[in-house]
């Protein structure tokens, strides 16, 4: 009998630690990007891995084009992140890899560190102004070192434990919300619905869902674009080791058969506006009349949607002040079928325009 | 690794052998078990074969009660090392490795604090240590008894690392004689195992200087003590009474502590550059006491204090005899609460993973 209840005891008080400790266990934040690489396709459409803590998507993402072998891939930083798989014909043709990059180097890095057999066919390089800004770019030891694909970053449940504490108290969550559901992975995706999806595109749900007028989602940046702050540095020249590495990118591409789409993503207008009216940004200017004849020239393809108004879209098109939405990146795809971009092996321009007509707004797509 | 602590293990079981005290082990995996146990082969308690061989020889089955008793021993264990140990040794190496660059609060808050970390971190072993034999049904021996609540330097020796000065009293102590030999011969024995206890923590000056100072304090004691004695009987005062031993505790504790700055000194020649930065009237201003460039921020440091608190609570709960037997009778809903208490806070607030850089357990090195 006491044999029996000493057993019982045994099995209970570490259910009863499991249970206690839940909302750190389950919030998703302890677990490894590898272990969600593996995990996500379990979870089906309804999957979003969104940290609130951690920084590993390079790593994340390296290993999910890896597993999910995409003709076409779509990298840079997080400003490639709308391209979304309902974009084409075959969803299963594509992988954003958003985010696995912060400058061209990591972005070469990125593109060797792909396994043979997961090469893509085409690759949709998303080329951000501050790539070429020798002074965020050169300073920015994060966004140029190759361990930027090391599997290191990790949380342990102390550390974790310190950040929901400090959050908790400011109110950002509430306790509930980190226990389900369990296909949103990570603090952020529990708590705002934001996070990368199956896809590897971003989610903004807390962004749709929020009553924020335009001008409050577009303003938080826009004191940085004026005083010309972190990525919005000013600078005359591009930087010279930027073009050698986008020329080694260009290189690699040719001789593995991938054809290379670059593009430079759009500003919010009010932002826009704001780097027109700047005079140490000249080298924003010069990153068509540089990069183009670059692209070109090998029979690859360049698209300069750094101006907003180049394909009428407004401030409501935008995330933030340089983010554009997945509406955005749907009429910027459009734009590149239209003008014959090798995209229209995969998609169909007649099916892009009508989800651009049953659009839910000018943010959000309807799936 | 662990060499010293093998080293004497192996020593001890010959002695006993030699002296008759124990038969010699014929079996030699149960041999190789006791000179390589592994949950103390690092960093002790130093076993005795008296005790350890006969329960390898009769190894119990699984046991629930050993089993239990013996995580709630691991879990205060980690407490010691994790949340106290290893984010009060941030702060002391800061200090310590950089002494010339401080002076007056820090060095002393350092030091004071130095006490806690190494006893947290050597008892926090000690405890793991014991905790992990005990789930397997194995009892070693205690290797400290609130050391810090002694009210002598002889008293505290019986209570810090009492594997290692047992060790010392049957293996070294009694075979020079003692104190059967006379006052004076009992004092020079005192400082020949104290200036040996400090070499086998180190082969460095500094350790050496630590044990003699250590023997002196003892020998001094011996000395004083009758007329220390005569004062108390001409005052009036008895000696048993708590403010009195609350007075002797204290004093014992400063002395303790100042012998610290001995054993942590990186070199002989920087004990005294410390002692004099401790004394410096110039590092005592109002400025000198913000700890936050100590290595440490703000809620490190407010986990520190209540980290000691519950510490010396722990401590008197188990001194005025509230200890496992104790806790082990309470209703279960408590008794899990504070198991579960236990783990958050060392889960939760230990000082470890990839941004803490947690320390070595400062034994690991004799």
């Amino acid at each position: 009998m006491k044999k029996r209840k000493n057993l019982l005891k045994l099995i209970i008080f570490p259910l009863l630690v499991l249970v206690l400790f839940s909302p750190i266990l389950l919030c998703g934040e302890l677990l490894h990007a590898d272990l969600v690489a593996a995990i996500q396709p379990v979870f089906g459409d309804k999957f979003i891995y969104g940290m609130a803590y951690t920084n590993n998507t390079a790593h994340y993402k390296l290993k999910l084009i890896n597993k999910r072998k995409a003709d076409i891939i779509a990298i840079g930083n997080s400003r490639v992140l709308q391209f979304n798989d309902y974009f084409f014909t075959d969803k299963t043709d594509f992988y954003n890899g958003g985010s696995i990059a912060a400058s061209l180097p990591a972005c070469l890095d990125a593109l060797q560190a792909i396994e043979q057999d997961a090469l893509p066919k085409v690759v949709i390089l998303g080329l951000d102004a501050s790539f070429f800004n020798e002074t965020y770019t050169a300073a920015n030891h994060y966004a140029n070192k190759a361990e930027f694909l090391n599997p290191y970053d990790y949380k342990t449940f102390n550390l974790l434990y310190e950040s929901l504490e400090t959050d908790y108290k400011k109110g950002k969550f509430k306790v509930r919300q980190l226990l389900l559901p369990p296909w949103r992975i990570g603090v952020n995706a529990k708590v705002n619905g934001n996070g990368y999806e199956q896809d590897g595109s971003y989610t903004y749900q807390r962004e749709y869902n929020s009553t924020q007028s335009t001008k409050e989602r577009i303003q938080p940046f826009l004191t940085d674009i004026a005083n010309g702050s972190g990525r919005f540095s000013g600078g005359n020249d591009l930087y010279s080791v930027s073009i050698d590495k986008l020329r080694e990118i260009i290189g690699f591409c040719k001789a593995n058969n991938i054809h290379l789409i670059a593009f430079t993503p759009p500003y919010a207008n009010a932002a826009m506006d704001i780097l027109n009216s700047r005079t140490d940004i000249d080298y924003i200017d010069k990153i068509d009349a540089t990069v183009r004849p670059m692209l070109e020239s090998e029979g690859f393809e360049f698209y300069n949607y750094t101006s907003p108004y180049a394909l009428g879209m407004t401030d409501d098109y935008f995330i933030d002040a340089f983010h554009g939405s997945d509406c955005a990146y749907l009429l910027m795809t459009i734009d590149m079928l239209q003008n014959g971009s090798r995209l229209n092996e995969y998609a169909s321009l007649s099916e892009l325009l009508k989800m651009y007509d049953n659009r839910l707004s000018d943010l959000e797509i309807k799936r | 690794m662990g060499i010293s602590f093998y080293t004497f293990q192996s020593i001890s079981y010959i002695i006993d052998v030699y002296r008759g005290d124990i038969k010699a082990e014929r079996r030699f995996v149960n041999y190789a078990l006791f000179v390589s146990f592994f949950p103390q082969l690092v960093a002790g308690p130093i076993e005795r074969s008296g005790n350890l061989l006969p329960q390898l020889d009769n190894l119990k089955g699984f046991s629930y009660d050993d089993f239990t008793n013996g995580l709630k021993i691991m879990v205060y264990g980690f407490f010691q090392k994790l949340v106290l140990a290893d984010r009060i040794a941030v702060l002391v190496n800061t200090v310590y490795n950089n002494s010339a660059e401080y002076k007056g609060a820090p060095v002393l808050v350092a030091t004071v604090l130095f006490a806690v970390q190494i006893y947290c971190d050597f008892a926090g072993y000690s405890n793991i240590a014991l905790g992990a034999a005990r789930c397997m049904g194995i009892g070693l021996m205690r290797n400290f008894n609130m050391p810090y609540f002694s009210l002598s330097i002889k008293d505290f020796w019986r209570n810090w690392h009492i594997s290692l000065s047992t060790w010392f009293k049957d293996y070294l102590f009694i075979p020079l004689g003692g104190s059967r030999k006379g006052f004076w011969r009992t004092n020079i024995n005192l400082m020949i195992i104290f200036a040996v206890s400090g070499l086998w923590h180190g082969a460095a000056f500094h350790f050496v200087a630590w044990g003699l100072l250590h023997g002196a304090y003892q020998v001094v004691g011996n000395i004083t003590k009758p007329y220390r004695d005569k004062g108390y009987q001409m005052l009036h005062i008895s000696q048993t009474v708590l403010p009195v031993r609350i007075f002797k505790a204290v004093c014992t504790f400063v002395l303790v502590d100042f012998a610290w700055i001995f054993f942590r000194a990186n070199s002989f020649g920087e004990i005294g550059n410390i002692i004099k930065s401790i004394f410096a009237p110039s590092g005592y201003n109002a400025t000198a006491w913000d700890l936050s460039s100590l290595g440490l921020n703000e809620r490190d440091i407010g986990i520190i204090i209540i980290g000691i608190a519950v510490l010396f609570i722990c401590s008197l709960l188990q001194h005025r005899g509230f200890g496992m037997a104790y806790i082990n009778k309470l209703a279960l809903p408590i008794r899990w609460a504070l198991y579960i208490g236990g783990l958050f806070l060392v889960l939760a607030y230990g000082y470890y993973g990839p941004l803490a850089a947690p320390s070595q357990f400062v034994y690991f090195q004799f």
